[in-house]
């Protein structure tokens, strides 16, 4: 605990054991899917079929424009035209529909015939023509992180899965351990990084023994076990744990690049089996379904669906939030007709709760527990007040929107939504500026 | 079965709330009364009894006069926004600190005085700047100052054994007897505002709420050991003996009862933890110059309330992230400290 800046972490109950020990369950094919044409913020896209268009699983289907992003089909059979749809930022948004044929005509969209002969340069590529998207639906390209990369000497592989529920990456990397390291060296070597660290929760010791072993092979990966905390996963927090330092903005100021473990998986895969993205395992739990499972869908499969196939809602709750993502930072949609994406990791059915909200105590835990070391409390307060100097002196755009502030809060106030007021009234004041 | 849109992240809460921060406040402050009353009946039924009075006239007080209130506000559910007030706290803190002597209707006007101007015409619970219970407990000290004792007015004859340890050794500049054995000082059997005397007992019960969370350690530890540093250089320098004379100071007075209930109360605390060690530090400092420069030995009292007024202050100057400049700080309460007990020595007039 730190005197002045508080503990800005928290062991949650985490629930993993809904999911955790059960097989994936691999789910037949749905009949369509659906590919989301929007990432991050970005809904230009080049869309290089049309409608009645055959494709084949790892068919090129569109690509981003203003940041290029490939994207591929899941499935083969035929392009059906475009919908709208809901997506997982909870906006109406167009998808490409496919109907699958079910016969899994698999062509091989790029192909790197010795991929351990690559160099640097060739990799980073071979990453942008993948399509690997950074976690947390934010949509950044994992490539951008390596071609602006200078003086790299660690990557730091995430595995730390720290929200609540969520045990998709567990369940990836017991599977892929193999790959996991595989991937690990091939980003090190594309970032001109001699050394890797791969970061797993204490508690999850079975897997830290698996990849010890694995790695002792070498020498430059390190397996590193972190406090069961949240929100360990997130980079700030996971660097001042392992390496004890503060950066201003990105990782890479102090020589670090941070990806998640599935990018590395994604890598490997794509690089010696030439696959593109086209499946992915997503934890899909809570208290709201029937039977909290890992299950391993094409890319674009509905929530509905899946929720469907796995033995429905649970009739017991009358109320339900459908989260995607975990219960910290997951976004309610409201409803089920969305789509897993290369980068959903989870989605989290719960019975509505109401919270009874008191008046603010100031005690201070919000501030206590922050791990952006930001005041929540003051930040509500000047943002009740409209008071744009106020929260930008309290420095409300560090917020990383982790909830922890509303969760700990125990006058049970959105507290993190505040500050999230704050956050937009900043950066509308900066537009504003022309900064 | 619907599926319901919440605006709101996130979808997960801490089970700790702000109605079982208070229950456990009122568990340890109802331990206190029991002890308290415990003690105050081996010294008689009648002492006994006045004690466990005192404490459910305040409280009746409060209830009566937050439910006139909500009544007036026409309130519809009078019982729950009185609930949610949560009157009981301050009643049975106000109680806590008045001597055993104190008369039921000071009891009553007292506490009426907290709940209504220390807190409700605030705009009630969370929106206070001073903290209720002293407040109260400044205008009974105010309006029937002699009505405070600590013997029962029956019996008021024998009025040395009023006088408690805090009044004896401002009387003699200081540095003469306690009255007390150092030992009973913490243990707390001697008379003194009824519930502020078992030094051990509070601190025992102030760890538990710290780490429940209810209060924040910095506050008690910082006040706390700040007035023992300051009182320890003090005697260092005028030639007492170190140690002894700062364990008194610290014993006396309800400085721990206070450090460990009042000062903590975090609606009239600020809000970050730096914030709080400037408060902490600057209460410490506050107790001892009033303590040995002014003609109120109670400074413990005055002193918070004098940072409840520095509060919203000290939450503008420490507004910004909570890890800039950490080391700078740091110096800054080292400083602070240091100060403090600086000028307490020079000011010093005992001995
Ligand atoms: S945790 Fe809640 S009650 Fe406590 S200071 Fe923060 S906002 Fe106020
Ligand atoms: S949501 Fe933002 S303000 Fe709240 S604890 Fe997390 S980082 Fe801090």
């Amino acid at each position: 605990m730190s005197l002045l800046s508080g503990i800005g972490k928290i062991r949650l109950n985490g629930k993993k054991e809904l999911t955790k020990s059960k097989q994936v369950l691999s789910l037949p094919e749905p009949e369509i899917v659906y590919i989301p044409l929007i990432i991050g913020a970005s809904t230009d896209f080049d869309v290089h079929v049309s409608e009645g268009d055959y494709v084949h699983k790892g068919t090129k289907l569109a690509t981003r424009k203003d940041i290029y992003v490939p994207l591929y089909s899941p499935v083969s059979g035929t392009v059906k035209g475009i919908e709208k749809r809901m997506h997982t930022s909870g906006k109406i948004q167009n998808h490409l529909l496919i109907e699958n044929d079910f016969k899994d005509d698999e062509i091989t969209p790029f192909s790197y015939d010795n991929p351990d002969s690559l160099s640097a340069e060739e990799l980073v590529e071979a990453i942008k023509e993948i399509g690997i998207l950074g976690l947390g639906g934010s949509g950044f390209p994992t490539y951008v992180k390596y071609q602006n990369a200078k003086n790299i000497e660690a990557v730091l592989i995430n595995a730390v899965e720290c929200e609540p529920y969520l045990t998709s990456d567990y369940k990836v990397m017991e599977k892929h351990s193999e790959e996991l390291l595989d991937g690990t060296h091939f980003l090190m070597k594309a970032g001109h990084a001699g050394k890797g660290i791969i970061a797993v929760k204490v508690t999850n010791k079975d897997l830290i023994l698996k990849l010890k072993e694995k790695a002792a092979k070498f020498n430059d990966i390190e397996i590193v076990g972190v406090p069961d905390a949240y929100p360990m996963g997130w980079e700030r927090v996971l660097i001042r744990e392992i390496f004890k330092k503060e950066y201003e903005r990105f990782p890479s100021e102090i020589g670090i690049i941070v990806n998640n473990a599935t990018t590395a998986i994604y890598l490997s895969e794509a690089l010696r089996q030439k696959k593109a993205i086209t499946h992915r395992i997503v934890t899909v739990s809570g208290e709201g379904i029937k039977n909290p499972e890992n299950v391993y869908v094409p890319i674009g499969t509905s929530v509905d669906y899946i929720i469907d196939k796995i033995g429905g809602y649970n009739d017991k709750c009358e109320e339900i939030v459908v989260l995607a993502g975990g219960p910290m930072m997951g976004k309610s949609i409201a409803n089920d007709q969305f789509v897993i994406s290369s980068y959903s990791n989870s989605v989290t059915i719960l019975p509505k709760k109401d919270t009874d909200e008191m008046p603010c105590l100031r005690c201070g835990l919000c501030v206590e527990y922050c791990p952006a070391k930001i005041q929540p409390v003051q930040i509500m307060n000047g943002e009740k007040m409209k008071d744009l100097d106020s929260v930008t002196n309290a420095g409300a755009d560090k917020c990383i929107t982790c909830g922890l502030c509303s969760f700990i809060c125990p006058s049970k106030i959105e507290v993190t939504d505040w500050v999230g007021k704050a956050k937009t009234r900043i950066a509308n004041a900066r537009k504003a500026g022309g900064k | 079965m619907k599926i319901i849109f919440k605006r709101t992240t996130p979808n997960y809460r801490n089970i700790l709330s702000t109605q079982e921060i208070m229950l456990y406040l009122t568990i340890t402050l109802l331990i206190v009364s029991a002890v308290s009353a415990g003690y105050y009946f081996t010294l008689g039924a009648d002492y006994g009894i006045k004690a466990v009075l005192m404490i459910a006239v305040s409280l009746i007080s409060a209830y009566l006069c937050e439910a006139a209130y909500f009544y007036m506000l026409k309130e519809k559910d009078i019982l729950k926004a009185v609930n949610r007030s949560f009157p009981y706290v301050t009643a049975i803190l106000f109680a806590l600190i008045l001597p055993i002597g104190t008369p039921y209707y000071v009891v009553i006007s007292g506490s009426l005085f907290s709940i209504l101007i220390g807190k409700l015409i605030f705009g009630g619970f969370g929106q206070n700047i001073f903290n209720p219970a002293l407040i109260g407990r400044v205008f009974v000290m105010m309006s029937y100052g002699d009505k405070l004792t600590a013997v029962l007015p029956s019996k008021a004859v024998d009025s040395v054994s009023g006088a408690t340890p805090t009044t004896m050794l401002s009387g003699t500049g200081w540095s003469g007897n306690v009255g007390v054995s150092l030992t009973n000082l913490y243990i707390g059997f001697y008379k003194g505002s009824i519930g502020e005397t078992f030094a051990l007992l509070i601190i025992i019960l102030g760890i538990f709420l710290a780490i429940k969370k209810v209060l924040d350690w910095r506050l008690p530890v910082f006040y706390i050991g700040t007035s023992f540093i300051i009182t320890f250089i003090t005697a260092l320098v005028h030639g007492l003996s170190p140690f002894g004379f700062a364990l008194v100071q610290i014993g006396i007075g309800g400085l721990i009862f206070g450090g460990v209930f009042m000062l903590t109360d975090p609606v009239t605390s600020p809000s970050s933890p730096y914030g709080k060690i400037i408060f902490a530090i600057g209460a410490a400092f506050f107790t001892m110059l009033l303590r040995y420069r002014s003609n109120m030995p109670e400074g413990v009292l005055y002193s918070i309330l004098i940072m409840n007024m520095l509060t919203p202050m000290i939450d503008r100057y420490t507004i910004s992230p909570t890890n800039e400049n950490e080391n700078r700080k740091k110096i800054y309460v080292i400083g602070l400290i240091g100060i403090s007990a600086l000028l307490i020595t020079l000011f010093w007039r005992g001995a």
